[in-house]
């Protein structure tokens, strides 16, 4: 985390020429600071590219092909109605296929299947919980449509997989991966019957301890390669 | 930018992983309902490798 | 421009081919190699991607994007859908008749009359193969084993199915003390066209063996054994003089009747009914309905994944599903232990040990001093004994409390945070103890008022 960022960085530095580590001019604020290496950038120095800020060793091409499929912005229709996005959304599936995004609605109806098998099997005393999951996820899915047929309507691009929760792309964290493996170990020891629900179950609270240290760790590490090193 | 390797290869390893989940439950060697996490760990496990190996190229960016 | 993979083409072209070749030629078993198989067909697809991808990169060919299309998975999940809900129907749904193999939803049925018939002796080994379809077996009167039926030919023309039957004659073959029964459905390549519904009438000294696929299996009025094996099928035995022994991998319903000898039931299914079972009882596997069982004489053993049961007799009845455990004379040993259900005994006697990890226990036995052992990790425990009983009882648990409406010379002390114990009187080893971790212990004794009415659905018999 902040180890890896400080040797972009460096060599980012080195690499680029640039001055590492100053801000440009005296007392000026940043215009930004660079999604990649992290150095504060100049008004002239910065490049934009899809509503991120790079610098110009690290700007991706001026228009990158979509990297995948399913990254292809969705184009806006004429009568894209973030109100009848809600509606619709609150059915498993139906939101994300109003704004074009097939893959993702797929995945919305699965995990609505899943939540209420859970509940049909009986969850065993954690009905209420997973009652409320299912009635939380519904709402997700209709504010997520709308908020992404609000997207469309302004005519930003929307990729396959928008969601209300900031997921970073291309090199971005290794968290979510790492989150993604642990959760699928989880489940698999859940399976196999190796752990046992409710004696994990009480753990939860841990969740909630390890998100506060991660963002911790990680805004104390953005704030060291922002403005820290004032050598 | 050309596309990783690693990113090329998720589907098909996804699918043969799917294949062989199935298989499994068809043959009776591990019920599906037991190994459906697998699918999400190596899905992990590639999106991992993938932003390594995105990393490593932007450390070491191309003329 | 992208250039696209041939594989997916290819894929959907061969599943065509593969079914078109089915409907044309049915006596070949392709639909069915289809439907085992399928899994590989989506590795193959993967791995022969995969191999696409590797080559292009070697040959620093730009990669694509997405391994897979959007497209392309698409077909694959359809892919699944469609063989899964196949195998599904096959092997799970019960009494699925060949209609649901499938494509043959397009043909037409054809019946055709079954008769045949053998000496036999009085008591001879009948051995029953018949795949597809349901078979009742009775016994009688005579030293004959008659069989009478029909047979049912999937198919899109009559000569066809005219074909078809004539490669799968009935043949009733006498070997000596064992007569043979059998429909020969194979040869019609098994991509299930052809189903049989058999009655077959032995003597009464018979003993009966038979094997199929799916479909209903009768026994009844027989002296000897029986034992059945099928991958799906409702079994209803009744006046059984032999063991029987039972394996399913799928069911909707077990019934045995006034068996003279043991029953052993192996596998998966649903319900159970057992009523008057003179031997051991024996159910190993998975069974998600309600079992019943009245007038057990011997020791049952049930154990599935999650549940192990032994009770030494049941005169009364003993019900269980996968919430609850309810039973009403029966007697001890009684050992249960299992995650997660609710526990009533009433009118017991002997030994009664559980241990659960979730569950609600409600105990009245039948005798003043019984010896009663009962560990929870989370649930309340209820004791009702008869009055005047004096038992030594211990009782523990560490969140909940210990209401005490027994006996007013015990006395209940708590113990640690939130939590009670009531400790057996001095010098007496306790016979009864209860141990919960969270929940509360009630003891009371049974009063003069008329006792608790027996829960209805322990009076039902299901028809």
């Amino acid at each position: 985390m902040t180890n890896g960022e400080e040797n972009i960085r460096d060599q980012a530095a080195q690499g680029a020429g640039g001055t590492p580590n100053t801000a440009p001019g005296e007392g000026t604020r940043p215009a930004g600071y660079c999604r990649i290496c992290g150095r504060p950038l100049a008004e002239s120095e910065v490049r934009m590219r899809d509503g991120v800020i790079y610098c110009e060793a690290h700007a991706p091409a001026a228009t990158p092909p979509p990297r995948t499929e399913w990254e292809a912005p969705i184009d806006a229709g004429p009568g894209t109605s973030p109100g009848l996005a809600f509606v619709l959304g609150l059915i498993p599936g139906v939101g994300a296929i109003y704004n074009g995004q097939y893959a993702k609605g797929l995945i919305h109806v699965v995990i609505f299947g899943l939540i209420i098998s859970i509940l049909e099997a009986g969850a065993g005393g954690l009905e209420p919980l997973f009652g409320m999951l299912l009635a939380t996820w519904i709402f997700y899915m209709a504010f997520e449509a709308y908020h992404t047929a609000k997207r469309r309507q302004a005519g930003l691009p929307v990729d396959e997989f928008s969601s209300l929760i900031p997921l970073k792309e291309g090199a971005g964290s290794l968290a979510g991966p790492i989150v993604l493996i642990a959760l699928g170990v989880f489940f698999l020891l859940l399976t196999l019957d190796v752990i046992d629900l409710y004696q994990v179950v009480r753990f939860w609270p841990v969740l909630l301890i390890v998100l506060g240290v991660w963002m911790l760790i990680s805004r104390r590490g953005a704030e060291g390669s922002k403005g820290g090193t004032q050598s | 930018m050309n596309t990783p390797l690693v990113t090329a290869v998720r589907g098909p390893v996804l699918m043969v992983t799917l294949g062989a989940l199935f298989a499994a439950d068809r043959f009776g060697a591990a019920e599906f309902g037991q190994t459906w996490p697998v699918l999400i760990i190596i899905y992990g496990v590639l999106k991992l490798l993938e932003r390594l190996a995105l990393r490593r190229r932007l450390e070491a960016p191309r003329a | 421009m992208r250039r696209g993979s041939l594989i997916g083409p290819f894929i959907l072209i061969l599943v065509g081919v593969v079914l078109l070749i089915n409907n044309l030629k049915p006596e070949l078993s392709l639909l069915n190699l289809f439907l085992t198989y399928w899994p590989f067909l989506l590795v193959a697809w993967g791995a022969l991607r995969l191999i696409e991808i590797l080559v292009s990169a070697a040959r620093s060919q730009p990669l694509p994007p997405d391994g897979i299309t959007t497209g392309e998975w698409v077909l694959a999940v359809l892919l699944c859908l469609f063989a899964a809900g196949a195998d599904f129907a096959r092997t799970q749904l019960p009494k699925a008749r060949i209609a649901l193999h499938g494509l043959e939803l397009f043909g037409e049925s054809f019946d055709y009359p079954l008769a045949g018939s053998v000496e036999a002796g009085a008591a001879p080994q009948v051995f029953i193969e018949n795949l597809r379809g349901s078979v009742r077996v009775a016994g009688g009167e005579g030293t004959q084993v008659k069989v009478e039926g029909r047979v049912t030919v999937r198919a899109f023309a009559r000569e066809e199915a005219d074909k078809i039957h004539a490669k799968c004659p009935l043949e009733v073959i006498q070997q000596g003390d064992r007569i043979i029964v059998r429909t020969n459905q194979e040869r019609a390549g098994d991509s299930g066209g052809v189903s049989a519904d058999l009655e077959i009438f032995v003597p009464k000294g018979a003993s009966v063996s038979v094997q199929g696929r799916y479909g209903d299996i009768d026994v009844a009025n027989i002296d000897g054994g029986v034992e059945i094996q099928s991958d799906n099928a409702g079994v209803r035995l009744a006046a059984v003089g032999g063991d029987a022994r039972i394996e399913l991998d799928a069911s909707d319903i077990v019934r045995v009747v006034s068996l003279g000898g043991k029953l052993d039931i192996q596998g998966r299914g649903e319900d159970i009914d057992l009523d008057d079972i003179a031997g051991r009882v024996t159910i190993e596997g998975a069974y998600s309905g309600d079992l019943t069982m009245r007038k057990l004489a011997q020791p049952l053993v049930f154990q599935s994944k999650r549940t192990e049961l032994r009770v030494a007799r049941i005169p009364g009845i003993l019900h269980m599903d996968l919430g609850d455990l309810t039973a009403e004379e029966i007697e001890g040993p009684f050992f249960l232990k299992s995650s997660s259900r609710d526990v009533e005994l009433t009118a017991f006697t002997g030994p009664v040990e559980i241990h659960l990890q979730r569950g609600d226990v409600e105990l009245r036995p039948a005798e003043k001093n019984p010896r009663i052992e009962v560990s929870l990790r989370s649930g309340d425990i209820s004791l009702i004994l008869p009055e005047g009983s004096g038992a030594a009882i211990e009782a523990s648990t560490r969140r909940g409390e210990i209401v005490n409406e027994l006996d007013a010379g015990l006395s209940v002390e708590e113990f640690g945070e939130g939590g009670a114990r009531l400790a057996a009187p001095a010098g007496r080893e306790p016979s009864i103890r209860l141990d919960t971790r969270r929940g509360n212990i009630t003891l009371r004794k049974t009063t003069a008022a008329p006792p608790k009415e027996t829960p209805q659905r322990l009076k039902t018999t299901s028809v």
